[in-house]
């Protein structure tokens, strides 16, 4: 791309910045919809899903091909069961995860296929009891469920595909600036739900 | 023309012209990432929501110049030491400064940290502005120790927003983009006008952290 394409193209996308709002339904987008969307609008879910799709594209296929599916299979079945307790498992537990995959991904450390898909089942799992207890507390329908376990899924998939496809050095480093950034905004939130326990979200 | 020896041949200098634009275009890109994160509408310190977290959060470190001068300072270090530090510092620096930031959430005092911090701007800028290129294990030891520093003190400010996640994301992203900006500008330093630019921006750094220590600023 020349540079003056690149200059114009900067201010043109500089212009298009408006206000964002989070948590506003689409005018008839129903239950499903709404429910693809809740685990990309709650940031503790969006940040452990950016954390798996990290530690899942960057040794693929070696870190996704028993992750991916363990993930997507404790979602869905811990959207589907009954939940044991009326009370949302503490985030501070899925973030200590995430920090530990975020750090992984930082130190660019290959944890191999078992390592990858305890991660996956781990994180699955509490996006989906968690979820399920949100749907049940707001009185959404099973598709809203069906919504969330698509939307995560798919996220993570979309995320973990494009960083598997990248090769250039600086892509790769990148990846690695993310996975810091990650773990280090988890380790904030634990560090500030031990000292607090009412905040942390 | 068709058959010649010359087809196909790019002079070099073309080619180095060529490889000027594309650093240029890499450089202002970053650049623009930053400028596009500050264009909407910023509301610091209040609450409204997982937006207003974020926002909140990735102005924290924006609206202390002190905290902006010491993250341009280590991109424009990082640049002029050249990899793996370029490529490292943007790693590591969030991490422990996550670190300083638990330290100062679970309220462990830190002797001197506002002069820590004050001190990074004038030690940063001075090494930026001499051009210094130590072992990369002494240049990590300087810049963790600042960032442990830094994080304190942003841990110790950090406000009751209604979204911690979202608040702690957007500071780190903050953070980050201020390290990316200064490595684009270091970038600059592969041209002799770029080195000089850089080196003096090095020393306005410093000139700029002994005002915030001596109160001037």
């Amino acid at each position: 791309m020349k540079p003056a394409s690149a200059f114009c193209a900067i201010i043109l996308f500089a212009g298009l910045v408006t206000p964002a709002s989070a948590h506003s339904p689409f005018p008839g987008a129903g239950d499903f919809y709404n429910g693809m969307l809740h685990p990309l609008l709650v940031p503790a879910y969006l940040l452990a899903i950016i954390s798996l799709g990290l530690l899942f594209g960057q040794h693929a296929p070696v870190s996704s091909q028993y992750a991916m599916p363990a993930f997507a299979l404790t979602l869905v079945t811990a959207l589907c069961i009954p939940p044991a307790t009326s009370e949302p498992i503490p985030q501070s537990i899925m973030l200590g995860f995430v920090f530990v995959a975020g750090f992984v991904v930082a130190a660019s450390l290959n944890v191999g296929v078992y390592l990858s898909a305890i991660f996956g089942t781990a994180i699955g799992g509490l996006i989906g009891m968690n979820s399920k207890l949100d749907a049940l507390a707001e009185g959404l329908s099973w598709l809203s469920l069906a919504g969330s376990a698509l939307g995560a899924v798919l996220a993570v998939v979309a995320l973990g595909g494009t960083i598997a496809t990248l090769r250039r050095r600086w892509q790769r480093i990148g990846v690695r600036v993310l996975g810091s950034w990650t773990a280090a905004s988890a380790f904030l939130v634990i560090a500030l739900t031990i000292a607090s326990p009412n905040a942390g979200g | 023309m068709a058959g010649s020896k010359l087809e196909g041949h790019v002079p070099r200098y073309i080619q180095h012209r060529t490889t000027i634009a594309k650093q240029l275009t890499c450089a202002g890109m970053a650049a623009g990432v930053l400028v596009m994160a500050t264009l909407s509408p910023a509301i610091a310190h209040t609450s409204g929501g997982v937006a207003g977290g974020f926002a909140s959060g990735f102005m924290h470190p924006i609206t202390g110049w002190d905290h902006v001068a010491a993250m341009v300072a280590v991109g424009l270090w990082g640049a002029f030491l050249g990899a793996p530090a370029i490529w490292l510092l943007p790693i590591i620096f969030p991490l422990v400064m996550a670190i300083g930031g638990g330290i100062g959430i679970m309220g462990v005092p830190v002797p001197g940290v506002e002069i820590g911090i004050a001190g990074s701007a004038i030690v940063l800028g001075l090494m930026v502005a001499l051009g210094a290129r130590p072992p990369l294990w002494v240049a990590a030891i300087i810049v963790g120790a600042f960032a442990i520093f830094h994080g304190h003190a942003h841990g110790t400010e950090l406000p009751a927003a209604t979204d911690a996640v979202a608040f702690a994301a957007g500071f780190v992203v903050g953070t980050g983009l201020l390290h990316l900006a200064g490595i684009a500008l270091g970038l600059t330093t592969k041209w002799e006008p770029g080195k000089i630019a850089v080196r003096a921006t090095g020393g306005a750094i410093a000139v700029a952290g002994l005002a915030f220590l001596t109160g001037f600023a």
